[in-house]
């Protein structure tokens, strides 16, 4: 079931009437069915899986913390089998070469067909792999106590809000709100119900639309170079759009149940450094990063060269799990390249610093550097890339370029409300236009809004809509 | 049951800001129909440009007919008789109906012979692109009477037809068109400054010609045909199932003479297309029924003249083998060309 599909609507708003009628134990119980129900609507093994990794966490937790002397043994069977699990449905296919069925025949799975091996691969595996993993290692390290209520736990792994493509949340920020009582306000759903909006205008309006002029670039054989870039420019705001869609989606739907999601997202194209665009892009997955490997490894406390290998390590692990793909390992060691360099050039002479350099130019420097990344991220054929990144940009003609124009502002138009808000977004703050759209009083503000993005939706909406593009991952 | 902090101005408000805007959507809807409700839909201006032609053939299909057959070759080759093309891309069988019905059938003088070009499962989904743009075409060509035709397809699948009510009931059709145009037209703008806005338009399809698609494209492209599962399609010639006696009846009572010519799908390095046992049974009753109701059936998926190479991407042809592939088609409707023709080739054969 996708958020933006009539189902998913009539899906919350089913659960959303029933759940307020419930005390706190029959809403988790509602909500621990729906999350299965939600997640199993595609195929059954889905769920088989995602009860298996909660299952084991859950005991692996108990273990740790009742079993003083085999803490260990029960952290390494959990990380062994949420790994294994990540590794058997994910990486098989990279690591196999692209034999996965002959390796699965020669393990003795003998009656899967090639129909079977495609359906391998659980949307969601590594947001929730990630996530569970987390509390195992959280309760490892003494930071939260183990539950001992196993719905709880299951609906904090479940929860299908952020199921498929996250934030992915920590124990001590989801599973403290699923064991507390919620409640309900009026006035919050209001917002809420604008964020879903928000959410699904970017999701159908503006990543659906760049991605068409994006696809159609990248299924040139050796398109322009200023067609290419054009191409990767769409390709940027899609995946920004397409990811930070399904987060609002999420958040918003979350919040009509009376949770609270981390936002996933702070405008990351405003960032005017490396490290400042991974505070703002994917920030669950970057602090999951941060916490569960970086630090780990040692983070900053090795002296420089043991810090900038920290970063490398982290940052192709951060590309691996992206997608079984060489493509997603060459973004990551580009990221981490970026994160190293930029570091560098800090520490040089403060003279040549980049904080000499005006902000908006650093903006501008981190925007295209990102978007070299992007084309490394969309371009999963390393033929194709190689052609791609050895495009001579003299040999295109003019026209090529007024092609090229042609393509950005056709992007530029569809994304324009999400390009207004991310660059007045301070001043819409300082000014006190958000604080004033989300008063309580507001509400002639919030029914006008509420039109206005109705109608962008229904008006602009692209007509060929495609799955968010995180789900893959 | 949970502390609920509620009053009714607050329940007020919450429809408000999700009712008004639904509200406000639906009335820029019916707005729409009312206004549109004085005019008819049926595009005449189309009708009186293919009368004008004045053909004996028409041609009807999708890209299977601008992408495969050269028109200019094929009249060269059967002058003095002429063709009419009913296509646009993406279309199938309710636009196909409609083509053949309201605008073939209703011109004066009407052709004597319609070809409608198909690949396989094409007649068993009526419910195949009548949607979004392709709703817009097919309502162009729609009469009073026709709108149960577009019902039924609607509702021909479980959910295709509340959510059809839907887009209908909420997605103004007419703006969302006029304002797309005008966003790109304001790109076109935009990217034309001191240049012919033409020349940019002509220069961006070159960019995205079919033959400058990877080749991995070219393979999947134009295969969208395979829209219906195969394991339930067997033949049915139902009315409330598919369109197949719709266009009998029209064949029928307007004396047009109708064939259903189904062209070859891309082939393997072997030159010979993939077919699946049930496809066979589905296209053999097909066939029968066709013929057992006086119409014509050709079916070239075995020549193995068309091979591989003639393919450019999925199953469209390259332009430079368009001639030689019409000549093809042509050797197949030849003995079923009107009598103009059939006079002509006999006094061209006499010593």
């Amino acid at each position: 079931m996708i958020f933006h599909s009539l189902e998913y609507a009539l899906f919350l708003l089913v659960v959303f009437s029933i759940y307020w009628l419930l005390p706190k134990r029959g809403q988790n119980y509602l909500l621990l069915c729906a999350s299965y129900l939600f997640y199993g609507w595609v195929h059954i093994w889905y769920v088989a899986l995602l009860a298996l990794t909660s299952i084991v966490d859950f005991t692996a937790a108990r273990g740790i913390e009742s079993q003083k002397h085999h803490r260990k043994k029960w952290l390494a069977l959990s990380l062994g089998v949420n790994f294994s699990i990540l590794f058997f449905c994910k990486y098989l296919d990279f690591f196999s070469g692209g034999h996965v069925l002959d390796v699965l025949h020669a393990i003795g799975f003998t009656w899967l067909d090639e129909k079977d091996a495609a359906m391998l691969l659980p949307v969601g595996i590594s947001f929730y792999t990630f996530q569970s993993a987390s509390y195992v290692v959280d309760v490892f390290r003494g930071q939260i106590q183990a539950r001992r209520h196993l719905p709880d736990y299951l609906l904090f792994v479940s929860f299908f809000p952020q199921l498929v493509a996250g934030p992915i949340e920590r124990a001590g920020h989801l599973l403290n709100q699923i064991e507390q009582p919620r409640r309900f306000h009026w006035e919050r759903s209001r917002i809420d119900l604008l964020l879903i909006l928000w959410g699904l205008v970017k999701k159908l309006v503006v990543a659906d639309n760049a991605a068409v002029v994006c696809n159609k670039v990248f299924s040139l054989a050796t398109p322009p170079w200023p067609v290419l870039w054009a191409g990767v420019f769409a390709f940027g705001i899609q995946i920004y759009a397409d990811f930070s869609a399904y987060s609002d989606i999420a958040r918003g739907s979350a919040r009509l149940l009376g949770f609270d999601l981390m936002r996933n997202f702070r405008h990351p194209y405003n960032a005017d450094s490396p490290a400042d665009f991974w505070r703002r892009w994917h920030i669950s997955l970057s602090t999951w990063f941060r916490d569960y490997v970086y630090i780990p490894l040692g983070g900053s406390r090795g002296g420089e060269l043991r810090t900038l290998l920290n970063v490398m390590i982290t940052f192709l692990l951060s590309g691996l799990w992206h997608g079984a793909s060489w493509n997603f390992v060459l973004w990551g060691a580009w990221h981490g390249f970026l994160l190293v360099a930029w570091r560098l050039w800090e520490s040089g002479p403060s003279s040549l610093s980049p904080q000499r350099i005006p902000r908006a130019a650093r903006v501008c420097l981190v925007y295209v550097l990102v978007l070299f990344g992007w084309l490394l991220f969309r371009e999963t054929q390393t033929e194709a890339l190689i052609r791609y990144l050895t495009l001579n940009p003299l040999a295109a003609s003019f026209m090529d370029w007024r092609v090229a124009i042609y393509l950005i502002l056709t992007v530029c138009l569809y994304a324009l409300p999400l390009l207004v808000v991310s660059s007045l977004e301070n001043q819409l703050i300082r000014e006190g236009w958000v604080g004033r759209v989300w008063s309580r009083n507001s509400v002639k503000i919030q029914v006008a809004l509420g039109t206005l993005l109705l109608l962008v939706l229904v008006l602009l909406r692209s007509p060929q809509s495609s799955d968010f593009i995180y789900f893959q991952f | 049951m949970p502390p609920v902090t509620s009053s009714r101005r607050e329940f007020i408000s919450l429809l408000a800001v999700a009712g008004v805007p639904l509200a406000s959507v639906g009335g820029l809807r019916a707005w729409e129909k009312w206004t549109d409700s004085e005019k008819p839909e049926f595009d005449q201006a189309w009708l009186d440009k293919l009368q004008s032609r004045k053909a004996e053939i028409a041609l009807i299909g999708n890209s299977m007919i601008f992408h495969r057959l050269s028109t200019t070759h094929l009249e060269e080759q059967i002058a003095p008789l002429k063709t009419m093309t009913i296509a646009k891309g993406g279309w199938r069988s309710l636009a196909w109906l409609l083509g053949f019905k309201n605008l073939a059938a209703m011109c004066r003088p009407s052709p004597k012979l319609a070809i409608v070009v198909y690949r396989d499962y094409d007649f068993a989904n009526p419910k195949l692109n009548i949607e979004r743009r392709y709703l817009q075409e097919i309502r162009s060509m729609m009469v009073p009477g026709d709108q149960a035709l577009l019902d039924r397809a609607r509702d021909r699948d479980t959910g295709a037809g509340w959510k059809a009510g839907l887009e209908d009931f909420f997605v103004p059709d007419a703006t969302v068109n006029l304002v797309r145009t005008k966003l790109t037209n304001f790109a076109y703008d935009g990217a034309s400054v001191g240049a012919d806005e033409e020349t940019v338009r002509t220069h961006l399809d070159d960019v995205f010609d079919l033959d400058q698609l990877r080749p991995e494209m070219m393979d999947a492209g134009g295969a969208a045909s395979d829209s219906v599962d195969e394991k339930n399609t067997r033949f049915t010639a139902d009315p409330t199932a598919n369109y197949l006696s719709r266009f009998v009846s029209a064949s029928k009572s307007s004396g047009i003479k109708l064939i259903f010519y189904r062209v070859k799908r891309r082939p393997g390095a072997d030159h010979q297309t993939l077919q699946s046992e049930t496809l066979k049974n589905y296209v053999s009753d097909l066939k029968q029924w066709v013929e057992s109701q006086g119409c014509i059936h050709l079916d070239e998926t075995d020549d193995p003249q068309i091979t591989l190479e003639m393919f450019r991407d999925g199953d469209h042809l390259h332009d430079a083998v368009r001639p030689a592939y019409t000549d093809l088609f042509l050797n197949r409707i030849r003995p079923h060309l009107p009598h103009a023709f059939q006079r002509k080739a006999k006094e061209e054969a006499r010593p």
